[in-house]
């Protein structure tokens, strides 16, 4: 028995698309996750490493040339005489899996890297019968320029002659560095929904945001959301947001506490039929905004945190891409122009509370053009 | 809660040795000391409760042939303590009884205070592995462990604790399974002392019994092992089997839901050597085995899964009336349960109930204890509704649950029952804490007792029952507690968890036989990616990892299943070889140096003495060679040398070295095949060469030995099961043998033989050849004759040999063999006779019939199933892949499997050179 050291050589394909990257915009550079040949995709505002050998798994997340944010991927191939190389990953970083089977590390194949014509950097990864599956699984990552966002598609074909029913399902575990156990998620939940398909799910009298506690609750649940994303923060760390596109009718989001200090943020899709040769994609976000004071929600790609006072109700913004000067409405407060909100900066718009003004209610309102709604926290 | 030390015994003068085991003693003084061992102990006991108040007084010591008597006398509380030797321990056994008026929570303790100068450079603390003594106390507090997500409990520490220095070791500990839910162990580098404690409360009146464990060893072949070794070898009863080696479920491998997901097929199961079935699940609700007629309709907490296969059926349980189902469930269980070895899924030992069930009728009984561990499952034990965890143990819920077993038993003539989830790490607080019941300890949040002990006092109420026969219950456990044959729920092939697992819980489940529990080959997990290969590729994967598997139940003693025998001959070829060594019971301890430098990874031993084997594995492509030194002083209590010969399944021949305490051989490890050495004999000798050589037949085993130099000794031969030692010649003169011990002389250069009889083949091989079974073309012509309450039993040859003719076994059936029912039938020609009374065996009548008698017709069944095990090799068959959990159906199909089998290699046989 004996611990195989990874190759260092990154493939020639990468090498050669590599060269093509521009630095003043978005870069792609080689780079090694956990002694695996990796890429790193950066901008000016964030970078993130991506490793196709390793489940395509995204990790090293950094913002404003800060440390890692999120929890190092350890990645190793044990070989023994008689069975096939056995790999093992932990739960940290991003990737795509099965709901339904379990997840186990697989390897992609770099397909292309490089700038795009829009300016944006792109990573696509591909693997064939994955999981085990007649599936050909073809994952994209994508940064624009300026943004703080990293764009993912995560398509399947059904390689096979026979229907194959197939639930998409985005495992990100991005335990914040540091003291894990005080990272803080955050969802928002639909009340009175007790079940989900063949799930139960946490269940909630009323719409809410579900904030869970990794110190009081290792529990795990799976969760009716309401707007399909959720959060994670921590006093000293940046917030970190999971967004998905559209999960379906039997989709939910699902928190999964290990025996160690995972604590996953994961988005499930609706299970759905995919005919030989037919595609099904899900589209999901990874968005970093610096630290937030009392986070309560997003609007478009913008994030807003509330802080009450005795006298002051404080809004903070923040967005994953240049939001240009608007007007921030808060019902039952009133309204207020924003300036200009650059990726990694905050924005404070404060107004007076009235008297008769509940922090336990819902507050709603609208800012460039889009509504929100920022709900109670629970518990 | 903080802990007061109340008082603590301290040393005085040395005087003479009080109680002795074979190596150490424990003087009056309580001063301990080791054979050949410069170090000694103070040994001292402690109390100490969460207030603090008085002081221990001074003991009353006694001494008498027997053991070490010291008692302590308080106002409201006296501690009597006898210290008597087991083994190469020394055991206190305490009774402590509380004459006050109020409930006390106490924790008595032991103490090896040594010397200033005294170091230890390890501690082990239990659990799997040892650590590094620094400046610091170390130690741990409580049994709970990592948590095992997937039962919901955690695992729990071995009940002992060591600290070392070289081989030398110093242990103290509690008695395995004794009813403890709190112990803690500690070593002080700065006061020199070793601490081993445990919890208890006592209430008004009662009185309770505790065993306390303490010794010292060498242990040159691993710390943990040497020390857990030695609590096999000291407490064998703890881990005996209920039964014993007449169990008939326990000794085989395991139907994987074979027998009860599919109908029975009792030939199918007699080729895979299964002998026992999980049967998960025979109910409606969890928490309620009996299917009430009061509590069969409810709403369930989340929508109803209504289906589940049982006894070959899937069954809708939304069809049936509770009477409907109970008759359906008695209908399976008397028509298969016995015969497949049905051990009834009794919801995770009773600590699991469906949740409004618990609520309404047992609401004393809910665990809420989440520290670690979970309290609420959904769809689990039962697949059927969310359960939460329950207490079988002192709570209405416990008698519930315990008077359902007694009804199941007599109702369905079970064999035993299945446990899941057997692991403690669960503490419950409720009410039943407050009765004075053992088992009970405290800590900050008050009194609780742990998980284990309702398990272990439920494991303890099943072997209590019988059966209609008299006979008692087993217990199928899953996990680290009570049981006679152990489940690990993984597969070989899943590495990770027995990494994760393993060595704890190989040490807990212990002598004791056991299978592996998930799916099989798990293609699926190993090689994600398997329609990247050709067929060919496919073939070789399957057969590495059969290989694997092999090697590692050889290693572990936990036998592989039905999941990775189809198709894979090889799988079924070895499990007699393994189950032999299974039932000869696997030990810790690897008494043995080689030359392989590290290239033979699989390396185990079963039994000990007279009756050890060794088993040596090389997985790599290349044969092994080398020199094995065996350590006879830790296989035999006296100054014995063990005689070893190549395990094959005809002859062999091994040349044996003694020298210096070792026995010597050289041996080839070829490229994926399993190595056996039995043991053949144990002895006083000199010095010298012996070559030992053994000769198999249906009905006799010959061992013979030639030694080198005279030999005068009392001489241990072997127990084989099914077998007696029938003579016993030195260079061709009968030897009185007593037992299975002989005194006898041997000259330089003679010869001595034991030959041993099989107690059910009273005919040769050779006999058997004269039978014809069948005719040139494969078509049976002869005719079975049974008495009528072995109708059933006869009803197996057709089985047999329609089995054979469906596996290309070389049998052509048109007809079904006749069979003809008679009071008393007579022995004929060209006839196989089943007959219930008279002499046991199977035997050739004088007419060239074959007769198979036995005294009942359970007994004359398993006779069959022997015979039939003889008649395979003159009938081999091929069983093909088909889809099985680990292997599936889209694998067949993509592979084109359904026709094909692995080769087959016959290592066993031959002459083993």
């Amino acid at each position: 028995m004996n611990i195989r050291t990874i190759p260092r050589i990154l493939p020639a394909v990468l090498l050669s698309l590599l060269c093509s990257c521009a630095s003043d915009q978005v870069l792609i550079e080689p780079c090694q996750v956990s002694g695996v040949p990796a890429v790193r995709l950066k901008n000016d505002c964030i970078s993130a490493e991506i490793a196709p050998e390793c489940s395509g798994i995204f990790s090293e997340l950094r913002m404003n040339g800060s440390p890692a944010m999120i929890a190092p991927v350890v990645y190793r191939v044990e070989e023994d005489d008689l069975l096939p190389p056995e790999r093992e990953q932990n739960a940290a970083g991003g990737r795509a899996a099965l709901w339904g089977f379990p997840i186990r590390p697989y390897s992609m194949t770099l397909q292309r890297s490089g700038r795009m014509p829009d300016g944006s950097g792109l990573v696509e990864m591909a693997c064939n019968h994955w999981l085990g599956q007649p599936l050909t699984m073809t994952r994209t990552i994508r940064l624009h320029p300026g943004e703080s966002r990293f764009l993912i598609t995560t398509t399947v074909k059904n390689s096979s002659d026979t229907e194959q029913q197939i639930s998409l399902w985005e495992n990100f575990s991005g335990h914040l560095r540091g003291d894990n156990l005080a990272d803080e998620l955050l969802f928002p939940v639909k009340g009175g929904v007790s079940r989900i398909g063949n799930y139960g799910v946490k269940y909630f009298k009323s719409d809410a945001l579900f904030r869970k506690v990794q110190k009081q609750d290792k529990a795990s649940y799976k969760i009716a959301v309401r707007e399909p994303w959720a959060a994670r923060c921590r006093a000293g760390a940046p917030l970190l947001v999971l967004r998905s596109g559209q999960l379906g009718n039997q989709g939910f989001f699902y928190t999964w506490s290990g025996t160690e200090l995972e604590h996953t943020t994961e988005a499930v899709q609706s299970p759905a039929s995919v005919a030989p040769g037919g595609i099904r994609s899900f589209e999901t976000e990874y968005l970093v905004f610096p630290e937030m004071p009392d986070f309560r929600g997003l609007c478009g790609d913008t994030a807003i945190g509330m802080t009450v006072c005795q006298d002051q109700v404080i809004f903070t913004l923040a967005a994953c891409r240049r939001m240009d000067a608007g007007k921030f409405q808060a019902d039952g407060l009133g309204t207020a122009a924003s300036g200009i909100i650059e990726p990694g900066k905050t924005v404070q718009i404060s107004f007076r509370r009235p008297e008769k003004w509940r922090v336990d209610l819902p507050v709603t309102g609208c800012f460039q053009g889009v509504n929100f709604t920022l709900l109670p926290i629970v518990p | 809660m903080k802990k007061t030390i109340l008082g603590i015994l301290g040393a005085a003068a040395l005087t003479l040795s009080a109680v002795e085991n074979d190596n150490a003693a424990l003087n009056r003084d309580l001063q301990f000391r080791v054979q050949g061992c410069e170090i000694t102990a103070q040994l001292q006991f402690t109390l100490a409760n969460p207030n603090g108040s008085a002081v221990l007084p001074a003991p009353e010591i006694q001494d008498s042939a027997e053991c070490l008597s010291v008692d302590y006398q308080m106002p409201d509380l006296s501690w009597k303590i006898r210290v008597v030797p087991r083994g190469k321990t020394l055991v206190a056994e305490s009774e402590l009884h509380n004459s006050g008026r109020t409930e006390q929570l106490l924790e008595p303790g032991l103490a090896f205070q040594f010397r200033t100068g005294v170091s230890f450079s390890g501690f082990w603390d239990g659990f799997g592995k040892t650590l590094e003594i620094g400046n610091v106390p170390i130690g741990r507090k409580g049994i709970k462990g990592a948590l095992e997500k997937h039962v919901g409990a955690s695992t729990s520490p071995y009940p002992a604790c060591a600290v070392f220095q070289g081989d030398r070791v110093f242990f103290l500990g509690t008695v395995p399974f004794d009813p403890l839910s709190y112990t803690a162990a500690m070593y002080n580098p700065g006061k020199k002392r070793l601490e081993s404690s445990l919890r208890i409360v006592l209430s008004p009146g009662q009185t309770l019994k505790i065993r306390q464990v303490l010794g010292s060893i060498t242990a040159p072949y691993g710390i943990p092992e040497g020390v857990v070794q030695t609590y096999y070898d000291s407490f064998p009863e703890v881990y005996a089997v209920s039964g014993g080696q007449d169990n008939p479920y326990v000794w085989g491998t395991h139907a994987h839901y074979m027998s009860w997901w599919r109908k029975p097929d009792r030939e199918l199961s007699r080729r895979f050597h299964i002998t026992l079935e999980w049967t998960y699940c025979a109910y409606r609700r969890s928490g309620e085995l009996l299917c009430r007629d009061d509590r069969w309709d409810y709403k369930p907490s989340a929508p109803f899964r209504t289906q589940n296969m049982l006894g070959g059926e899937l069954v809708n349980h939304a069809r049936y009336s509770a009477p409907e189902f109970r008759r359906l469930v008695k209908e399976r269980f008397l028509k298969y349960g016995r015969n497949f070895g049905w051990m009834y899924y009794n919801s995770c030992g009773g600590t699991w109930s469906e949740i409004q069930l618990a609520e309404k009728y047992f609401p004393d009984s809910i665990n809420n204890d989440t520290d670690g561990v979970r309290k609420y499952l959904e769809n689990w034990s039962t697949i059927h509704d969310r359960e939460v965890r329950v207490f079988p143990y002192g709570t209405s819920y416990a008698e519930e649950f315990e008077r359902a077993q007694k009804i199941l038993v007599r109702e369905l003539d079970l064999p035993g029952f299945a446990f899941d989830c057997s692991y403690g790490g669960a503490y419950y607080r409720g009410p039943a804490t407050g009765k004075p019941l053992p088992g009970r300890a405290w800590d900050d949040q008050g009194k609780f007792i742990d998980q284990s002990i309702a398990i272990n006092h439920q494991v303890d109420y099943v072997r209590g029952l019988r059966n209609k026969e008299g006979e008692p219950l087993s217990v199928f456990f899953n996990g680290n507690l009570k049981g006679d044959y152990a489940m690990t729920e993984a597969s070989y092939v899943e590495k990770a968890q027995y990494k994760r697992w393993f060595p704890l819980l190989r040490w807990q489940i212990g002598p004791r036989p056991g299978t592996t529990h998930k799916h099989g080959f798990c293609i699926r997990q190993v090689q994600p990616d398997w329609r990247n290969l050709t067929r060919e590729a496919f073939l070789d994967l399957v057969g590495r990892l059969s290989d694997h598997m092999i090697l590692n139940q050889f290693q572990y003693g936990l036998a592989n299943d039905q999941l990775s025998m189809f198709g894979n001959p090889q799988m079924i070829y070895i499990q007699p070889e393994a189950l032999e060594l299974m039932r000869a019971l696997w030990q810790v301890e690897l008494p043995l140096k080689t030359e392989f430098d590290g290239r033979v990874r699989y390396l185990s031993r079963y039994g000990s003495g007279a009756n050890t084997f060794f088993y040596f594995g090389n997985s790599s492509r290349h044969d092994v060679s080398g020199k094995v030194s065996i350590d006879n002083s830790r296989l035999t209590r006296k100054e014995e040398s063990v005689l070893f010969v190549r395990k094959m399944r005809d002859q062999a021949v091994t040349e044996n070295t003694v020298s210096g305490g070792f026995t010597q051989f050289k041996l080839n490890v070829p490229s994926r095949t399993p190595v056996i050495y039995e043991a053949v004999a144990s002895l006083t000798m000199p010095d010298g060469k012996v070559r030992v050589s053994s000769k198999k037949s249906l009905d006799r085993i010959v061992f013979t030995l030639e030694p080198e130099k005279a030999i005068d000794s009392k001489i241990r031969f072997r127990n084989i099961y099914g077998f007696r030692i029938g003579s016993v010649e030195v260079d061709g003169k009968p030897v009185v043998c007593t037992g299975n011990s002989a005194e006898l002389k041997v000259p330089a250069g003679g010869k001595l033989s034991v030959a041993y009889m099989s107690r059910a083949y009273q005919l040769s091989e050779a006999d058997l050849k004269k039978f014809s079974f069948t005719d040139p073309l494969g078509r049976p012509v002869f005719r079975v004759q049974t008495v009528p309450e072995a109708k059933n039993v006869a009803e197996r040859f057709n089985e047999y040999f329609r089995f054979a003719e469906k596996y290309q076994g070389g049998v052509t059936m048109k007809n079904d063999i006749p069979i003809t029912v008679s009071d008393a039938p007579v022995p004929a020609a060209e006839t196989v006779t089943l007959l219930i009374g008279g002499a046991s065996g199977i035997r050739m009548a004088d007419n060239g019939g074959i007769v198979i008698a036995a005294e009942n017709a359970d007994q004359l069944d398993r006779l069959v199933t022997q015979f039939f095990y003889a008649l395979d090799r003159k009938y081999p068959v091929k069983i093909p892949f088909r889809s099985v959990m680990g292997l599936l159906q889209n694998m067949v199909n993509h592979f084109d499997l359904s026709k094909t089998v692995l080769p087959c290699r016959s290592y066993f046989e031959g002459d083993g050179k």
